[in-house]
């Protein structure tokens, strides 16, 4: 999961195949255009017998028992789509069937398309419980991320600038090899419901000596103008721009819902 | 010098341990205990087996298999999923007669020509009567209980397991199987379980106790699972302590992540696995698990580590079929989160 290089992958994919008895799993999640070349050529390095099984929607274990009756079945089969392009009832046969699957004492490497990793794992838990590796062949997967505010790692447009070490999905980032979580989902404006953004509002004290009655504090800005400060900030604020007329008169008015708005 | 690619060959976690020399007692021993039941008892015993996806639930049931065989008790293991993927109480009962009628009456002729029957539209009230008849038989010519030995039941829905587990207390032999989580926990199920004599919890062994401490007596358990497999000196002490504790003290994610960490090393060139590989091995799985955690899992997660119980909330089961929260100690006493998660939950907490 960590990024390697394809080199590397590939020395443990070979490693993989080639020490592994029969029968054994694996599962390789791919998004990229040259992935499948990648992987047969992979698998041609531990041997030349390799087979391909394009199941797409269809019954893998029939497909991999009309194999079998060849003469010579392949020492590698890799099998495209087994899991993603089948139906949900299909899907728990095939994960209940798992065994079955073993007993055909075959070396079945299962290529599926990245972006259903999350899916097919919650699908077929016994077969993923029993593979003997999960391999990425993977460019980064932005996806979701309008719908996190940035949480711990740093701004995404900071993230994007550094594309080759960062991975984001869901509600995670890795980074620099470190896994951390988005902050919590974004908060839409009230009046013209796009997401708001963090950004400095400017807060004015119509009461305020004028030096300090306009203040700029971090908030939650929009397009459309609209704003929004939290209650601690625009308190700091208040206090701010009337602490020489509290010193004054000694007044200690709290800031109202309608003055924490900007 | 160690042998890494053995040990990578021999750390497959979809292999249960077959033999003596990969099978290893695990704290209480379960099934030694109902093998000695099973030996003076004479009337039919019914027993679900339930734990944790990977736990060594099918090393279990082997090994009693092993015991019913060494006091030459009949019996018969089958899975039910190696036959169907759903299964109709009619279909399964059929299965098991044919099971028998091939293992034992295969030269009786009497009965031998009644077997045509299973492959006709016999109804399962029909098909009981049969087994229950093939059943007598058997015992009556041996003199001893016949038991039946059920695996991957808990492959099946909950729905299908609870069909199974009803009509099954009708038939006058033993059946030892093994049940999946939500059947066990689920109240829509408790009447059809309460039929049953007993359910044996097959938990996780334990790595740590509820208070946080190491647990000496299961960290000696799996670290001698990965040396019964791949040999004593294949990892340095450090790396296996660090595979061990990540493991939560389940069997089958045990034996992936020290199968992982074997093949970093080999590929590194190495002759042992050092602390690095297993380092790496388990900071991958667990980079693995967090991309599927959502904020609520991770909530969720946070009360179990606080408790250390789960109640009746409807995240909770998803969270046991995971593995991402772990049971210990018969009973269901006490869950933890599973220890490659924790570090995860901090990270959540202080972003």
């Amino acid at each position: 999961m960590r990024r390697v290089s394809d080199e590397q992958l590939a020395e443990y994919l070979t490693f993989a195949l080639g020490e592994a008895d029969k029968p054994s799993m694996f599962v390789i999640f791919q998004n990229r255009l040259e992935s499948l070349p990648w992987i047969m050529s992979t698998c041609h390095q531990v041997t030349r017998s390799v087979g391909f099984v394009d199941v797409r929607g269809g019954d893998l274990e029939s497909m991999l028992l009309a194999e079998q009756q060849m003469s010579r079945p392949p020492e590698i089969d890799v099998v495209a789509g087994a899991f993603s392009t089948i139906p949900a009832d299909a899907r728990y046969a095939l994960n209940a069937g798992r065994d079955r699957l073993l007993d055909l004492g075959r070396k079945l490497i299962f290529v599926e398309p990245a972006i259903a990793e999350a899916e097919l794992r919650r699908d077929f838990p016994d077969i993923f419980s029993v593979v003997r590796g999960v391999f990425h062949h993977t460019s980064p997967i932005y996806e979701h991320d309008d719908r996190f505010d940035t949480g711990g790692a740093c701004r995404l447009s900071t993230i994007a600038s550094r594309l080759p070490p960062v991975v984001t999905r869901g509600s995670a980032i890795v980074h620099g090899g470190k896994v951390h979580f988005k902050a919590p989902s974004v908060i839409l404006c009230p009046r013209c419901g796009k997401a708001l953004e963090r950004g400095k509002a400017t807060i004015f004290f119509e009461y305020a000596p004028r030096e300090s009655s306009r203040q700029a504090v971090d908030g939650w800005v929009c397009s459309c103008g609209e704003s929004y400060v939290p209650g601690p900030k625009a308190r700091a604020a208040y206090i701010r721009a009337f602490s020489q007329e509290e010193r004054t008169d000694g007044s200690e008015n709290e800031p109202s819902e309608e003055q924490g708005r900007a | 010098m160690a042998d890494l690619k053995r040990a990578y060959r021999a750390l497959d976690p979809a292999q249960p341990a077959r033999n003596v020399q990969h099978y290893v007692q695990r704290p209480g021993d379960p099934m030694g205990v109902l093998g000695e039941e099973m030996k003076i008892r004479t009337s039919p015993l019914h027993v679900l087996v339930g734990g944790q996806r990977g736990v060594g639930k099918t090393t279990e049931l082997l090994r009693l298999k092993d015991l019913l065989e060494e006091e030459r008790l009949p019996h018969l293991m089958l899975s039910p999923d190696r036959s169907v993927g759903q299964v109709p109480p009619a279909h399964f009962l059929r299965t098991l007669c044919q099971v028998m009628a091939i293992q034992h009456f295969s030269q009786d002729s009497a009965l031998s020509a009644r077997i045509p029957e299973l492959g006709g539209a016999v109804d399962a009230f029909g098909l009981k009567q049969l087994l229950n008849e093939l059943v007598n038989n058997v015992q009556s010519t041996t003199g001893r209980g016949f038991t039946y030995l059920v695996d991957g039941l808990e492959k099946l829905s909950p729905a299908d397991a609870s069909t199974f587990v009803t009509t099954m207390v009708d038939i006058s032999c033993s059946f030892v199987a093994v049940a999946p989580i939500p059947l066990l926990l689920s109240p829509d199920h408790a009447s059809a379980i309460s039929e049953w004599d007993r359910v044996i919890s097959v938990p996780a062994i334990t790595v740590a106790n509820r208070d946080g401490n190491p647990d000496v007596e299961g960290l000696a358990v799996l670290r001698a699972i990965v040396e019964r497999r791949a040999g004593i000196d294949a990892f340095e002490k450090s790396a296996l302590d660090l595979v061990v504790g990540a493991s939560g003290g389940i069997h089958r994610e045990l034996l992936t992540l020290a199968q992982q960490a074997c093949l970093r090393a080999s590929v590194a060139g190495r002759v042992q696995v050092r602390e690095e590989d297993a380092r790496n091995a388990v900071e991958d799985r667990r980079q693995e698990v967090s991309f599927h955690l959502t904020p609520t899992d991770l909530n969720f997660l946070g009360e179990v580590q606080r408790h250390h119980r789960v109640t009746g909330d409807p995240r909770a089961l998803p969270l046991i079929e995971r593995n991402l929260i772990v049971g210990y100690h018969g009973g269901w006493s006490w869950f933890d989160v599973h220890p490659i998660v924790k570090p995860l939950l901090t990270d959540w907490k202080n972003p």
